[in-house]
């Protein structure tokens, strides 16, 4: 399946931007799960050092063989899914509308859609010294009417994104009243 | 004291895989069904399950010429876990 799909592209519609989280953010969930898979070396030595028997007996190191693959394979499965949290968080602009797909957890994932023309206002808010560097920051797009206002974390190129988007609500809107006048 | 021949453990374990594969095809299946399966998607798939792969290789190879008919006594006289 293509982005296309998911979202239900019209025909004279085009994708513009599909915006995640700016990587660098999922660094720190890197290096927790590297910790975390790494943490059994300790528990080796502390074994080495104080119950030795347990790493020479067959059995007792069969049952600590089966419990560490268990374990790994738990840290292996949990860093997939955290990824995942990262990765289908996305907003996708097209030059029609603004569609934001946020998956909370693994089973649960909701949609939310905004046409364009209804964007009343873009604020972008860069907070810290990497986000600053890297340019990336928060993303709040504000509607008319009672709808919940658009936010999104961590956008790369925030600015310029929060430009583009309000230079094609702009656009939009300018179509859309010249069709309703005519 | 409670005892039980020592593949019960393989047993659970092979339980624990069964989970572990469900959920593994369900992360797999919402990024293909997002379409969301790019280069970045593929490339920590691939490793993710290279990773996996390994860990159960290693699990299996270490686990090579034991007697899963051995029983295994919890509680008993001699300790915690013993094995008869």
């Amino acid at each position: 399946m293509h982005l296309d799909e998911l979202i239900k592209i019209k025909p004279y519609e085009k994708i513009v931007y599909v915006i995640r989280r700016h990587w660098i953010t999922y660094i720190p969930t890197i290096f927790s799960f590297t910790f975390l898979a790494v943490l059994p070396i300790a528990v080796y030595y502390f074994l080495q050092q104080e119950m030795p028997e347990t790493l020479t007996d067959a059995y007792y190191r069969a049952i600590l063989v089966l419990m560490l693959s268990v374990y790994e394979l738990s840290v292996a499965l949990f860093f997939y899914s955290s990824f995942l949290m990262y990765y289908l968080d996305l907003m996708i602009v097209t030059n029609d509308r603004l569609v934001q797909i946020q998956q909370k957890t693994l089973f649960s994932r909701s949609v939310s859609e905004l046409d364009l023309y209804k964007i009343q206002d873009a604020s972008s808010d860069i907070t810290g010294v990497i986000p600053t560097m890297l340019g990336y920051g928060l993303l709040s797009i504000q509607t008319a009417g009672e709808r919940a206002n658009f936010v999104f974390q961590s956008v790369a190129n925030v600015n310029e994104i929060r430009r583009k988007l309000m230079h094609m609500a702009e656009e939009d809107r300018k179509y859309h009243s010249s069709n309703t006048v005519s | 004291m409670l005892s039980f021949p020592f593949f019960f453990i393989l047993i659970a374990y092979f339980i624990f895989l069964v989970v572990f594969f469900i959920f593994s095809g369900a992360n797999v299946y919402h990024i293909y069904s997002t379409g969301t399966f790019t280069l970045p998607a593929l490339a920590v798939t691939a490793i993710v399950s290279f990773a996996c792969v390994s860990i159960l290789a290693l699990t299996f190879s270490n686990l090579i010429g034991l007697d899963w008919n051995t029983t295994i006594v919890l509680f008993s006289d001699i300790g915690i876990i013993s094995f008869q």
